[in-house]
């Protein structure tokens, strides 16, 4: 048992010690793929990190504001503070992708991509597409799946596009029905 | 095998100095070949770290004498336990176990944060490698724990672990608190990456605040086990005696407490940046230092068998660590501005600000009490020794103000108290305290007291009735803490009691974390103040005779001898009768061991209840047994400083329960059994020393007997 710790740990040794020397030795146009992807990795988790911490600090300070921990207007002033802060973060995160709407892009491209290699139907029920959802009304509960796929639903509150998996509208903070959301899960 | 480790160890070396480069390179230019080269080299020397560490634990488990190390610290007949237990039992393999904790939390920090503070990841690297290499050399070149004998003299029985640390807590206690000192490395490392960086953000903070807790609570938990230790197998006839030692390990956890504090005023408030720098960087010298006073012989006490040669090599690490950590602190003092301003005295972060200056008062005290007489004799000759009474002079007042701030701070508001504030959160804990203290003293006055027939000192009087008044404050504060919360959550949420409750410790688990922990600091001070009323006699009695110590009549019916292969065991008889009820019969005695003939060690028998604690030690005998003479005390509430230290556990854990998304960054992914489970594991944890208090206390396993429940054959020596 003893030695095969120790195997196992020196055997550890010289993987790492390999995966060390790797990035060196891989090539030119590697080294650049990764760099690129990486930096977009990292900004993306760098603002996905302070957008947590910033809802945090929000939750903490509504929780202190319900148990009598700070005078009303203090609470105001940080609430403001904090969620122009978290907007301004949202708003960065938004613009990493070129605003909203890329789940939507990607979602359509994917299909086009299904349907050019024709195995929309037969292989890939889990995604039903426009046509499905066209011949097969049915089960009514496909209904709202298949009208989210179409892409922008409107807001039942403003009528402003909504995306795939919104809870709530962006615009107006209308909740989304909680049956869409639901039967989408099931489905997808 | 022995080649393979030192191998392992010169490995390690020679990678960490490669990933220092490395990670500076890294660090400077924030190339991603070098970002990824860096970690990768940093996971390596973990692994050769790691092989080293199970070269020496398969040396002990298959007694390999040649080492001299397995020689001296272990030896065939030991149990399994005891065995993986030598592994930090001696100086060489305590230093290499210390190495494998900062090395392997170091590697934890890496891959958790492999995507996040890209800035300042390579320099907490860098400065955690720096930490490994000044360990690294001490182990190559000062005491490397795979030196053997020359080939004709290896022995073939090993000389066995010190008798004194063969019970269970002693195989917990040194790798909890090595773990509390190693891994002050992380969140040391991350101030430094700050400082590097002049990135004085809240990252730091952030990523400082979840790792403090790591060595806070290892730090908690090994002094504890250590003043378990002290007050059952020592003999002390108390848990903690202001030992060189345990103040070593004591400084650095005031000053960590300190910093959990005032951590929480910055990330909320950005004050105070200096001074948790400051207070970072202090508390891992602080482990440094106590390090070097225990190992280095500096300082006399019940430690000075981890005393050796390599003080110098400690002195060495602790200078240019503390060069490294001073200097960038000035040389960035200008940069660090806080970005707010302490508002008005009467607010919580005024509250934490006092609590921290008392906290580094105590520290300096505690410092002053270790050093003076070290200092004193240096300079001018002169033998000074500063006891306990010194200590508790000073350290009980400052821990009542500690104790009256706790409550102040748990239901003060933010920014600046106004008196809504005051009427809606103060009024209930002061209503609490003026009812309920003379209450609770009234009633444990007739119910108890008045029959211990004790003396107190006016001094412990006042100390005594002020604790209990502010025990009583503060546990108001705290339970009207839990009832705004769960009426909040009710409110927002529309739950039921119970899952409100269990909402607050999912959701706000930092915050009721820690108010767990701080009923567990009044579960202390409950047994604090109980010390004022102990009792204590030495008497030596013939046999049946009885003596009287407060309404426990005991009486001395002889002693016993016993043969085991490797000791020899004296067991005491005496029939304990409370105001006429025969109560149970206690069995202290003494084990001599073979293996060291000259050292007896105790096998001292406690009783342990909630109200008091009932100790005998036997301390001298007659070899006829016709007389003996024992050490007994009565000890109330002595319980409840381990059921807080058990609190203590939980708390910490509940803090420090990673939140879901931390656990899907770091892509596991439990089911909810695997959940359930960790909690259930995690309660049983923490009680399980109180466990262990209790059987040790009930049944024999605690007392002289214990060792008949050993199978005493079957162990040759060949």
């Amino acid at each position: 048992m003893g030695l095969i710790i120790v195997f196992v740990a020196a055997a550890a040794a010289f993987i790492t010690l390999y995966f060390a020397v790797a990035p060196f030795l891989a090539s030119k146009s590697d080294q650049a793929r990764t760099d690129l992807l990486d930096d977009e990795i990292r900004q993306v988790e760098l603002l996905a990190a302070r957008k947590s911490s910033l809802l945090l600090s929000l939750r903490e300070l509504e929780f202190d504001h319900q148990t009598n921990k700070i005078a009303d207007e203090d609470y105001e002033r940080f609430r403001k503070r904090y969620e122009r802060q978290a907007v301004g973060v949202m708003r960065e995160l938004d613009a990493i992708h070129g605003g909203r709407g890329w789940q939507e892009s990607i979602e359509n491209e994917v299909q086009a991509r299904l349907a050019a290699a024709g195995l929309a139907d037969d292989d890939q029920p889990a995604v039903p597409t426009e046509s499905q959802a066209g011949q097969t009304p049915a089960n009514p509960l496909d209904e709202p799946s298949a009208a989210d796929h179409e892409g922008a639903t409107p807001c039942a509150g403003c009528g402003g596009p909504l995306e795939l998996d919104d809870k709530f509208c962006s615009q107006c903070g209308t909740p989304v029905l909680k049956v869409t959301a639901s039967v989408s899960e099931a489905t997808a | 095998m022995k080649f393979v480790g030192t191998i392992a160890l010169y490995g390690a070396l020679f990678v960490t100095i490669v990933g220092l480069a490395l990670n500076w390179v890294a660090g400077m230019t924030q190339s991603k070949r070098f970002l990824q080269s860096s970690r990768y080299a940093a996971f390596a020397s973990t692994a050769f770290i790691a092989t080293a560490s199970a070269v020496l634990q398969n040396a002990i488990l298959t007694h390999d004498f040649s080492i001299q190390y397995v020689a001296s610290f272990s030896d065939r007949s030991m149990h399994l336990f005891y065995l993986i237990g030598s592994l930090w039992g001696g100086q060489a393999g305590s230093l290499l176990f210390w190495t494998s904790i900062v090395t392997f939390s170091m590697t934890t920090v890496a891959y958790l944060n492999r995507n996040k503070y890209q800035d300042m990841m390579p320099w907490v690297i860098f400065v955690s490698l720096f930490v490994q290499l000044g360990l690294l050399l001490i182990l190559c070149f000062g005491t490397n724990p795979f030196d053997g004998f020359s080939i004709i003299d290896d022995p073939m029985v090993g000389k066995g672990l010190n008798p004194l640390l063969q019970t269970p807590k002693m195989v917990i206690h040194p790798p909890s608190l090595l773990a509390g000192l190693a891994t002050m490395t992380i969140p040391f490392a991350f101030a430094m990456a700050a400082l590097i960086t002049r990135n004085f953000s809240n990252a730091w903070v952030e990523a400082s605040r979840k790792w403090i807790l790591i060595p806070w609570f290892f730090l908690s938990i090994g002094n504890m086990l250590g003043g378990m230790w002290a007050y059952e197998e020592l003999g002390w006839g108390g848990y903690w005696a202001w030992d060189p030692v345990e103040n070593a390990a004591f400084m650095p956890w005031l000053t960590t407490t300190a910093l959990l504090h005032s951590l929480m005023i910055q990330e909320r408030r950005g004050m105070l940046k200096r001074w948790n720098l400051g207070l970072m960087i202090g508390s891992f010298l602080l482990t440094l230092f106590g390090t070097y006073i225990t190992r280095s012989g500096l300082i006399q006490s019940v430690h000075s068998f981890a005393q050796s040669e390599i003080g110098p090599y400690f002195l060495i690490l602790l200078l240019t660590m503390t060069a490294f950590g001073v200097g960038m602190f000035i040389l960035r003092w200008r940069e660090m501005k806080p970005e707010q301003r302490l508002d008005s005295p009467l607010s919580k972060e005024a509250a934490f600000i006092f609590n921290n200056w008392l906290f580094i008062a105590m520290t300096a005290v505690v410092w002053f009490g270790t050093m003076w007489p070290r200092i004193k004799e240096g300079f001018f000759g002169q033998e000074v020794s500063i006891g306990p009474t010194w200590f508790n002079r000073w350290m009980a007042p400052m821990g009542l103000i500690l104790l009256f701030l706790m409550g102040v701070g748990t239901v003060i508001s933010w920014r600046r108290a106004t008196l809504k504030n005051f009427k809606r959160n103060f009024i209930l804990p002061i209503a609490a305290m003026v009812i309920g203290t003379p209450t609770l003293l009234a009633a444990y006055w007739y119910g108890r007291a008045q029959y211990l027939g004790v003396e107190i000192a006016p001094n412990d009087l006042t100390y005594g009735v002020i604790a209990v008044g502010l025990i009583v404050f503060v546990l108001a504060a705290i339970i009207e803490e839990f009832a705004r919360g769960v009426g909040a959550r009710r409110r927002m949420h529309s739950e039921t009691v119970v899952k409100a409750i269990m909402g607050l410790f999912a959701k706000q688990r930092r915050r009721y974390g820690g108010y767990i922990i701080h009923i567990s600091m009044l579960c202390a001070f409950l047994a604090f103040a109980g010390n004022a009323l102990k009792i204590e006699k030495d008497v030596s009695i013939a046999r049946g005779e009885t003596m009287t110590i407060g309404d426990y009549e005991m009486t001395y019916k002889g002693l016993r001898e016993r043969n085991d292969p490797d000791k020899l065991l004296i067991i005491a008889d005496l029939d304990v009768v409370r105001r006429g009820d025969f109560q149970y019969t206690i069995h202290p005695g003494k084990a001599i061991f073979h293996v060291s003939p000259n050292m007896p060690t105790s096998e001292i028998d406690i009783r342990s209840s909630p109200m008091e604690d009932f100790y005998v030690a036997l301390v001298n005998y007659e070899p006829s047994g016709e007389r003996a003479a024992f050490k007994v005390f009565v000890g109330p509430f002595t319980w409840w400083f381990w059921f807080g230290g058990a609190l203590l556990c939980l708390g910490t854990m509940i803090a420090m329960w990673p939140t879901r998304e931390a656990v899907q960054r770091a892509r596991w992914s439990p089911a909810s059994i695997a959940r359930i489970a960790g909690v259930a594991g995690i309660i049983m944890m923490s009680f399980a020393p109180l466990g262990l208090l209790a059987l040790e206390s009930w049944t024999s396993w605690g007392s002289a007997l214990r060792w008949d429940h050993i199978p005493t054959v079957t162990r040759s020596v060949n």
